[in-house]
């Protein structure tokens, strides 16, 4: 119970400290949302604007009225020209978009993570046992070829060939699994394999040099000597202590990825977090910029979290550590 | 052994990094098969990585050398011929305001290795150093360096780029060096988290082994065993995910 409620004001700080410096971060940048709001205006009018938005006060109230919304439930709402809007009178609420976009960001991760864990765990693995293999060195070369392939040329050439040439699928777009599963993803499998190709490489290289590692530890020799058939000794004792590094990588993309792939989604015209973090920036959306970096930093610290649980259930000698003082 | 992984790592395969995560020289003739397989695998590098070598050697002489190799300035415009397809004078053609592309391949590579290598050193050694630190005392500085790094990760990178060229380097006066140099530390900044929690997801394991407990039962300072018995042995993760980070 002590942990969890040390594991939240963890969270809290850090949530506080992302947005607190994002905010401060995007006021040094030059220009502001007037600009787009309104293109051509008297002087006067623009500072009629920005005082309505309230973006002649500074900063720190600025930051204030966000947090203050944020302990309410309220994400905040979209600069318009009608003004800065309270909560009830929003037109466009920040939390209608994420609604939106979240879901198909965290398939997104989710699909992608689980192809490229699906095919680099066993092409690590096998790569490891049999290093300096014909097959050890054909899986190589093919996993650094992807790695140089980079996933923004990859998702065009699968959405020109694939999508327009074959007319497979329509290259554009995202559907609802609950609309239609099978368009669902049928819509997802581009994008889907172009972010999973390079993850495959990577994750593949990282488990083969841990793995080729532990493959020389005194308890594989012990269980080799007992006898225990090379899978077994492979899958159930040399696996886990391997993937440290793996995990480690995973849940950073796994971040990265609830924050969306921005060239991913603009390519495939896929409206997830990416999209709309790229577009906060561009368009100067100080208050919605903040909710998605808020967002974005919870999944961060619960990702992290969980690999942290994670490490201590796949290794052992870390549960039993203690601190050095 | 840690220079002996760094340089095989830059080459195409890196099979003696296994050979360099023996921590304990143990005077025990190696398991049949294994360790001499990693050796033969590393001496051939096979057509394949004498090819990657080969042009790997070629962008970075070209990089190096671009301003006294026979190619035209990058921005001197041929109005004459724009949007060309290959010829003997512009070997890869020009774009529509009548660039030399070859020229202009050469001087953006140029730019591209410069800000690459400086930005993933940079974050090799202030990540490695705090992933380090974080996994070996664990405890409170764990705790307050893993939320430092969940802090950096969360900033968008476009945000943090953003925000410090335009602070540091809006002015037009300012040189194309300086700004490269606020754009190795953004993208620095970025990789530190990175590395960092890499370095301290090894350091856990490798902290609990027996030889750092014969290290400190000898008398090592925090400091010593940290350099001489983890740190080596941390090194190929850190430098399997660093060297990857170069070409993006």
């Amino acid at each position: 119970m002590r942990v969890v409620l040390q594991r939240v004001i963890q969270l809290v700080l850090v949530l506080l400290l992302v947005t607190l410096f994002t905010s401060f971060l995007i006021d040094a940048v030059p220009g502001d949302v007037t600009y787009t709001l309104a293109p051509v205006a008297t002087p006067q009018q623009r500072e009629d604007l920005r005082h309505e938005l309230h973006l002649d006060r500074s900063p720190f109230e600025r930051y204030g009225e966000w947090v203050g919304g944020l302990a309410h439930g309220d994400l905040g709402c979209y600069y318009g020209t009608s003004g800065y809007s309270t909560a009830s009178s929003c037109p466009d609420k920040v939390a209608d978009r994420v609604k939106d976009a979240l879901p198909i960001s965290l398939m997104l991760m989710f699909y992608a993570q689980l192809l490229a864990l699906v095919i680099a765990i066993p092409m690590g693995v096998l790569t490891a046992y049999r290093a300096g293999s014909m097959f050890d060195k054909s899986v190589n070369t093919t996993a650094f070829a992807l790695l140089a392939i980079p996933n923004f040329v990859l998702a065009l050439v699968l959405a020109y060939y694939v999508g327009t040439q074959l007319g497979w699928v329509d290259p554009t777009g995202y559907i609802d699994f609950g609309q239609d599963p099978v368009g669902h993803f049928q819509q997802l499998a581009l994008p889907v394999i172009s972010l999973a190709v390079g993850q495959i490489a990577v994750y593949m290289r990282l488990l083969r040099s841990d793995m080729i590692a532990t493959l020389q530890e005194d308890f594989v020799t012990m269980a080799r000597a007992k006898g225990l058939s090379p899978a077994r000794i492979l899958w159930r004792h040399a696996l886990r202590p391997s993937s440290l590094t793996l995990l480690t990588v995973a849940g950073l993309n796994v971040g990265a990825l609830i924050g969306g792939a921005v060239v991913i989604e603009n390519i495939f015209v896929i409206h997830g977090m990416g999209f709309l973090i790229a577009d906060a920036i561009a368009r100067r959306q100080y208050v919605a910029l903040q909710s998605y970096v808020a967002i974005l930093a919870l999944g961060y610290v619960l990702v992290n979290f969980f690999v942290d649980i994670l490490y201590a259930i796949l290794d052992p000698r870390i549960r039993h550590a203690r601190a050095i003082a | 052994m840690p220079e002996q992984s760094l340089s095989s790592a830059t080459a195409v395969d890196d099979g003696d990094i296994a050979a360099g995560t023996q921590p304990l020289v143990l005077d025990i003739p190696p398991v049949e098969g294994e360790v001499s397989v990693e050796k033969s695998a590393t001496k051939k590098l096979g057509i394949v990585g004498w090819l990657a070598m080969f042009w790997m050697g070629l962008v970075i002489f070209c990089a190096v050398f671009a301003p006294i190799l026979p190619i035209p300035a990058p921005d001197k415009h041929f109005i004459l011929n724009t949007n060309e397809g290959p010829s003997p004078s512009h070997p890869m053609g020009t774009d529509g305001t009548g660039q030399d592309m070859l020229s202009r391949v050469i001087w953006g590579a140029r730019a591209s290795l410069v800000v690459s290598v400086a930005a993933v050193l940079f974050g090799l050694i202030f990540g490695g150093v705090l992933g380090l630190i974080a996994g070996y005392y664990r405890g409170k500085l764990d705790t307050v360096l893993v939320n430092i790094f969940n802090v950096f990760l969360a900033i968008p990178q476009l945000v943090l780029a953003l925000a410090l060229v335009a602070v540091f380097a809006s002015d037009p006066a300012v040189s194309v060096g300086k700004r490269e140099f606020w754009l190795i530390i953004s993208i620095g900044l970025v990789s530190i988290p990175i590395i960092g929690r890499i370095t301290r997801a090894s350091t856990l394991t490798w902290a609990q082994r027996e030889f750092v407990l014969a290290a400190r039962s000898m008398g090592a300072k925090n400091g010593r065993i940290m350099r001489r018995d983890v740190l080596p042995n941390v090194l190929p993760a850190m430098f399997s995910i660093a060297l990857l980070g170069i070409p993006s």
